[in-house]
């Protein structure tokens, strides 16, 4: 009896002491990042020893796995002191970041979206407005990373979406012109239909998917984008009061009418394999997806169809804009190795191929070279000669591309009609626009 | 040995076994608690190193204005009312006919548990798969239109899948609860009611149902709170959709602090759900236990 209670209390002290020495590791973690966030900004006068140092990187994009960690290996024979360790995650990547500030534990490189997650991250972002490196960055592409004039993201890839044609069944179908109205895209679709071709495979699904629609749709309205949304924001003005909003009707019930199968089932890889496979002839998506579409048809030849956004032809474009972003962390305690990292990144040989050669997207790096991909070469195309849009979807309130593109899979799914869908569409804005104040 | 000595012995005993368990809960549970009841009165995004206090602002929004929150509870409550009436019949009637002695009982009863061991993760996403890419395959092999529905991507179908698989997915644990209550109800009561003339459906719910009552209770309680709080199987089976049609109250509150970065909002949110769900359980763990009766 005796010795088993004696055994109990070691047991239970055991436990007890894990239990304190785990609040007194976590607690002395705790000073630890304090103690850096102080010793951060001496940190840059200090010499880079060639001490090993670590940087943890966290990032979304599973696509770039291979990219990333080929990247980091090269740097680590450049480098032999730093180690880069790459951590990728996609489905709950948000949370998971947060978890990670919330705990103490800032990775010295994260990656978010442009524009309002500038306003999210400042607290942690390091402001690269004075770093050389940043000079030799499109300065297109640095838009979407200034707050309050101050740069706090490094623009890693310029992405481009609209509409994805397959150049075979289009000419099968006898289609000579590209179509840039909704009439001339139904005409398309009629004439692809006609040659037993289903037109469009919607991946919606994807909530993502039909904030796409929303975007290109908002972004024709042209004028000055950061004043409508300051406005609407403000409440002096509605989202249904940009007068192209209504456009995104037509289109979405013209890309029903002319699609087989279920749309709101029919997730990203499902969309992306029909078009490859030739199942479909036309798939709204972006750069990102010719890698996944070449691994199902190496061969396969396809272009971008400008954006039709109405019936002006004219204002059909190309929605072009950098919106994967690397933060700095500032309180980090290899900040001087991480910008080393980012000035190699963006100047060293390899680094400038980088992005076109290894990711297969298009670099922001001034005089990158231009990546071997269909898509990147229409991309580069239309901003020589044609006519691009940036990602409007920057100004939205935080979490309204995902509660928008939400209320639009509603319309499609026939729950709520056009009056509606525009009611919810302004309602959910206002709501947002007032938390985020 | 005096007994005031005994005493304090058996208090040193108690305290060593159940001060860990204690700290572990104050630590893991109880002080977050008490931090939520502060962040639920804060306008936070979750990261910001500036935190607003705005008093009951957040409630005051919840109550006054938020349907989707609404929504989503009313989605949430019919949800449970579903699964819970399926799987407690369901269960208990497979119960019933697994605790009779014939060659497959314990084949089945291990077939019917067996989901309820697989990650309910892993479960959302084979059954996404079975729901789209298995039923088309089934449709152009037996061209029934059941199978060309879109289970997942239309609101009403969507609801039936979502409920069908939580059923599917829990009913082997229920069965296994009420197989124990029926196995621990002695076979003379049955045996002298067949004497007295009771046929079998009397002897079923004069006789079996009421001394079953202490793991119906059980049962549903598990349920009633599982059900409330359902999360995995929307997120991984339709994310909500189509639209925000199977919202739960829980994935309302993720998407809140997660995807609308409105944290504090979502913490003043959930501890409403906290205590909705209190009430309702302790309603129903009252209302039963007093329906309870010794053999």
């Amino acid at each position: 009896m005796k010795r088993h209670v004696l055994g109990a209390t070691t047991a239970g002290l055991v436990a007890l002491s894990l239990i304190t020495a785990g609040c007194g590791s976590s607690d002395s973690g705790k000073t630890d990042t304090a103690n850096n966030a102080g010793a951060a900004s001496s940190a840059p006068q200090e010499s880079a020893s060639a001490k090993p140092v670590t940087l943890e990187l966290f990032q979304y994009s599973p696509e770039m796995t291979d990219a990333m960690h080929q990247m980091a290996e090269q740097y680590h024979k450049e480098n032999p002191n730093v180690t880069i360790n790459v951590t990728i995650n996609q489905d709950n990547y948000y949370p998971l970041l947060k978890t990670k500030i919330n705990a103490g534990e800032v990775p010295d490189i994260f990656m978010t979206g442009a524009y309002n997650d500038n306003k999210t991250y400042q607290d942690y972002s390091y402001d690269l407005t004075n770093e050389p490196f940043m000079a030799n960055i499109a300065d297109s592409a640095k838009t979407g990373v200034t707050l309050d004039g101050k740069v706090l993201g490094y623009p890693l890839i310029l992405q481009s979406y609209s509409f994805i044609y397959n150049k075979k069944l289009f000419a099968d179908a006898g289609i000579k012109e590209l179509p840039k109205t909704f009439s001339e895209l139904e005409a398309a679709a009629k004439q692809l239909q006609a040659k037993g071709i289903t037109p469009f495979t919607n991946g919606y699904k994807e909530w993502w998917v039909l904030e796409q629609t929303i975007t290109p749709i908002l972004a024709s309205a042209g004028g000055d984008y950061a004043q409508t949304y300051a406005d609407i924001n403000a409440g002096k003005k509605k989202l249904s009061d940009i007068k192209e909003l209504v456009n995104l009707f037509p289109l979405i019930d013209l890309t029903l009418k002319y699609s087989s199968g279920k749309p709101l089932e029919t997730d990203f890889n499902t969309s992306v394999s029909d078009f490859a496979q030739g199942k479909a002839a036309i798939l709204h998506q972006g750069s990102w997806a010719e890698d996944a579409i070449r691994k199902i048809n190496p061969t396969i030849d396809i272009g971008f169809l400008p954006h039709p956004v109405g019936e002006d032809g004219s204002k059909a474009g190309l929605m072009v804009d950098s919106n994967i972003v690397y933060r700095v962390n500032k309180d980090s305690k290899n900040l001087k190795e991480t910008l080393k990292f980012f000035n190699w990144l963006t100047t060293s040989e390899y680094g400038k191929n980088f992005v076109p050669k290894v990711v297969k997207q298009i670099s922001t790096i001034k005089d990158a070279p231009f990546p071997d991909s269909q898509l990147a070469k229409d991309t580069s195309e239309y901003l020589k000669n044609g006519k691009t849009y940036p990602w409007v979807k920057g100004y939205y309130p935080d979490g309204y591309e995902q509660q928008g593109g939400q209320i639009l899979q509603q319309y499609v799914g026939g729950v709520t009609d056009k009056d509606k869908t525009v009611a919810q569409l302004d309602s959910t804005w206002a709501k947002l626009a007032k938390a985020a104040q | 040995m005096t007994t005031a000595s005994k005493r304090w012995r058996e208090l040193g005993v108690f305290i060593t076994f159940v001060a860990p368990v204690l700290v572990l809960i104050l630590l893991s549970a109880e002080i977050p608690f008490i931090m939520s009841l502060y962040y639920s009165l804060t306008k936070w995004n979750g990261i910001s190193k500036h935190i607003t206090f705005i008093g009951l602002q957040n409630f005051k929004e919840l109550f006054l204005t938020d349907t989707d929150a609404l929504a989503s509870f009313f989605f949430t409550l019919r949800y449970s009312v579903a699964t819970i009436v399926a799987t407690n019949v369901i269960a208990l009637l497979l119960a019933v006919v697994l605790t009779k002695t014939f060659k497959l009982t314990s084949i089945l009863r291990a077939a019917f548990f067996v989901p309820y061991i697989v990650s309910l993760v892993i479960i959302g996403f084979i059954w996404k798969f079975v729901f789209s890419n298995a039923f088309s395959s089934l449709y152009e092999w037996t061209h029934w239109p059941l199978f060309q529905w879109s289970w997942l991507g239309t609101a009403d179908l969507a609801f039936i899948s979502v409920v069908f698989v939580s059923v599917w997915q829990s009913v082997g644990f229920y069965m296994m609860i009420y197989i124990t209550g029926l196995q621990s109800i002695p076979g003379e009561l049955n045996e002298a009611a067949a004497i007295d003339g009771a046929n079998g459906f009397n002897r079923f719910f004069r006789i079996t149902l009421p001394l079953l009552m202490p793991s119906l209770t059980v049962a549903l309680f598990l349920s009633i709170s599982n059900s409330l709080k359902v999360f995995d199987i929307i997120f991984t089976l339709t994310f909500g959709g189509p639209g925000k049609t199977t919202t739960s109250s829980t994935m309302d509150i993720y998407n809140e602090a997660f995807v609308n970065n409105r944290f504090g909002y979502a913490t003043a949110k959930s501890l409403m759900f906290v205590v909705l769900i209190l009430l309702i359980t302790l309603i129903q763990v009252k209302f039963f236990k007093s329906k309870e009766v010794e053999a």
